[in-house]
């Protein structure tokens, strides 16, 4: 038989706030553990949780960029279960009323090829159920000894720390569509400022609820939510993996029950989590410590003006004002540092088809060799434009510029300052540039025969010489000029 | 509301709770007299009377906090009183997932 499999995302997004969402704690990771604490978020008795305004303008931005209608009243509840990384017993989360419900996004997707790459390209329209808010958990940390000393240790530094539940409707239909939709989720939230959208730090985690009927059947199989997807690889793998496992228990007979199940990168396969889920009944109910959520008009208003020019926007832009290739505007869209840096480099060359090559080529490969990321480089657009610039104008060669740039790039030194301290510079002396031309024309008389013949493809050989013999440092458009009236003159 | 000794049961493994026979039939008879008390709530007319989470109204701009951090405990104060802490963690039994 064949079978579908359908496919729906839950995805956890911290916030980027300073602090927590309910207190003051400052949300800085890597600190010692138990630093970043105080009554709220440990949970102490007759500590009271007051929302972080500006944790809520996050929220709605990230709701409005997916589409969503946000609620004018949402409210905070209770989702009661035992956990020691929940000091209180309960998480304060929405679940009625959430901030945001009913939104769609447009992302671009495709079908996987058995050779791995992306065909029958298109654009599908995916709906988001409902995006809210609520508090993180501590981490734990399992001892890793066996001692026998049977005890977890846990920090609550990341406890409190905002986070946006953005759950999916049960759209995807292949794990391929779940990654490129936790892709563009990923770019949005990055590009809003909302996160970082780090998953293999946990800035973003995903779980997802894969489930396989008879293709055409109206009616949903048993739902499998799938954890542990710290990255848009493992997320892949693990749904290509559910989906494969599920239709094999299915066609041999066996039957599903609804299960959590982990994702274990080393073997490549889920295993269902030892837990009692039947002990789960969160009893959720309105959290009295907090007043229901009001945004007017005036709050939307504000956070609608503020909106970021999106990712799906930039790119359509870069191809339109730029007239970059598709391949091009998606890697300089990829996310605002890269698009910003872009921008700023063709604003100082006027030269977006060369700043999208040197970035794509030198940059990339001189930013992975140094293990860096864009905005550590010390190569700034305007040292990167000035140095197309001089390309441009002739005063350098393109082997050149592309001999300086390791040098810049690790002593972040402009091109002039190392053309000067290396003693390079171009020769565009017309004197010195026709002694050397009048040289190679007298040298070889069987090639310029050749091409007052006719064979005008021996230009190249004779500007080859030139080059050589200047070792690369001639000015090429002086020399074309020059070249051009030396063999011509008869 | 007839509440039974299952009901109790689910109860009490939610709240990881554990009792004794005579203790789950004690509980059942009062969990009883609980909602029935409190079923004497339903006798109040709410026809036209909009469900609401809060008793106080929604929030305003005073019941914000500005996205600035504060101090937060000193580290000795915040492990002080756990029964069980190494290296700055609170200890707790191991957790096998």
């Amino acid at each position: 038989m064949d079978y579908e499999a359908v496919i729906g995302l839950e995805v956890h997004v911290q916030l980027l706030t300073k602090s927590k969402i309910f207190c003051g704690c400052s949300t800085t990771f890597g600190g010692p553990a138990n630093t970043n604490v105080c009554p709220v978020c440990l949970g102490l008795p007759g500590a009271l949780p007051v929302l972080n305004r500006e944790a809520v303008t996050m929220a709605i931005r990230a709701g409005l960029a997916l589409g969503c209608r946000i609620n004018p009243q949402s409210i905070f509840a209770r989702k009661n279960y035992f956990y020691p990384d929940l000091p209180k017993g309960y998480q304060i989360s929405m679940y009625e009323q959430p901030l945001a419900q009913a939104g769609r996004i447009e992302v671009r997707t495709g079908e996987r090829s058995e050779v791995g790459n992306i065909v029958n390209r298109k654009r599908k329209t995916f709906r988001i159920d409902r995006v809210h808010m609520e508090e993180d958990a501590g981490k734990l940390i399992h001892d890793g000894s066996h001692d026998g000393s049977g005890r977890s240790w846990v920090d609550f530094n990341r406890s409190g720390v905002p986070l946006l539940e953005i759950v999916s409707e049960p759209d995807f239909r292949s794990s391929q569509e779940a990654y490129d939709y936790m892709s563009h989720l990923r770019k949005t939230v990055i590009y809003l400022g909302v996160c970082d959208g780090n998953l293999e730090e946990g800035s973003m985690r995903c779980d997802a609820n894969v489930s396989v009927r008879p293709r055409g059947a109206d009616k949903l199989g048993t739902k499998i939510e799938v954890k542990n997807l710290n990255s848009l690889r493992f997320l892949q793998k693990a749904i290509d993996y559910e989906i494969q496992r599920q239709i094999k228990v299915i066609s041999e007979g066996g039957t599903l029950t609804q299960e959590t199940r982990l994702w274990d990168e080393e073997r490549s396969s889920t295993f269902a989590m030892r837990s009692k889920e039947e002990a789960h009944d969160y009893r959720y109910f309105p959290e009295p410590d907090l007043r229901p959520l009001e945004i007017n008009e005036a709050w939307l208003a504000e956070v609608q003006s503020s909106m970021p020019e999106l990712p799906d926007t930039k790119y359509a832009r870069f191809v339109s004002e730029y007239g970059l290739g598709e391949g091009d505007a998606t890697l300089l869209s990829a996310s605002p540092d890269w698009a910003d840096y872009y921008e700023a480099t063709v604003a100082e060359c006027r030269n977006a088809k060369a700043a999208a090559n040197w970035m794509i080529t030198e940059l990339t490969s001189e930013l992975k060799n140094a293990g860096k990321t864009i905005a550590e480089c010390s190569v700034t657009p305007p040292r990167l434009g000035e140095l197309i610039r001089l390309i441009d104008t002739g005063e350098i060669s393109g082997k050149i510029a592309k001999s300086l740039f390791p040098e810049m790039f690790s002593t972040g030194a402009t091109a002039p300052v190392i053309l000067c301290r290396k003693g390079v510079s171009q020769i565009s002396d017309e004197g010195e540039l026709s002694r050397v031309i009048e040289e190679i024309v007298g040298a070889h008389p069987a090639q310029v025969e050749s091409f007052r013949a006719g064979k005008s493809k021996l230009f190249g050989f004779f500007v080859g010489e030139v080059m050589k013999r200047t070792k690369g440092q001639a000015n090429p458009q002086k020399v074309n000029e020059l070249l051009k009236n030396s063999l011509e003159k008869f | 509301m007839k509440v039974n000794k299952e009901d109790v049961l689910k109860i009490a493994q939610l709240a990881k709770l554990s009792f004794g026979e005579n203790e789950v039939d004690t509980f059942t008879e009062q969990f009883q007299r609980m909602l029935t008390y409190v079923e004497t709530l339903n006798k109040v007319d709410t026809t036209g009377v909009p469900p609401t989470a809060h008793v106080v109204p929604a929030a305003d701009e005073g019941a914000f906090r500005l996205d600035a951090s504060t101090t937060s405990l000193a580290h000795e104060d915040a492990v002080a009183m756990a029964p069980d802490q190494c290296g700055g963690h609170f200890g707790v039994p191991k957790i096998i997932d």
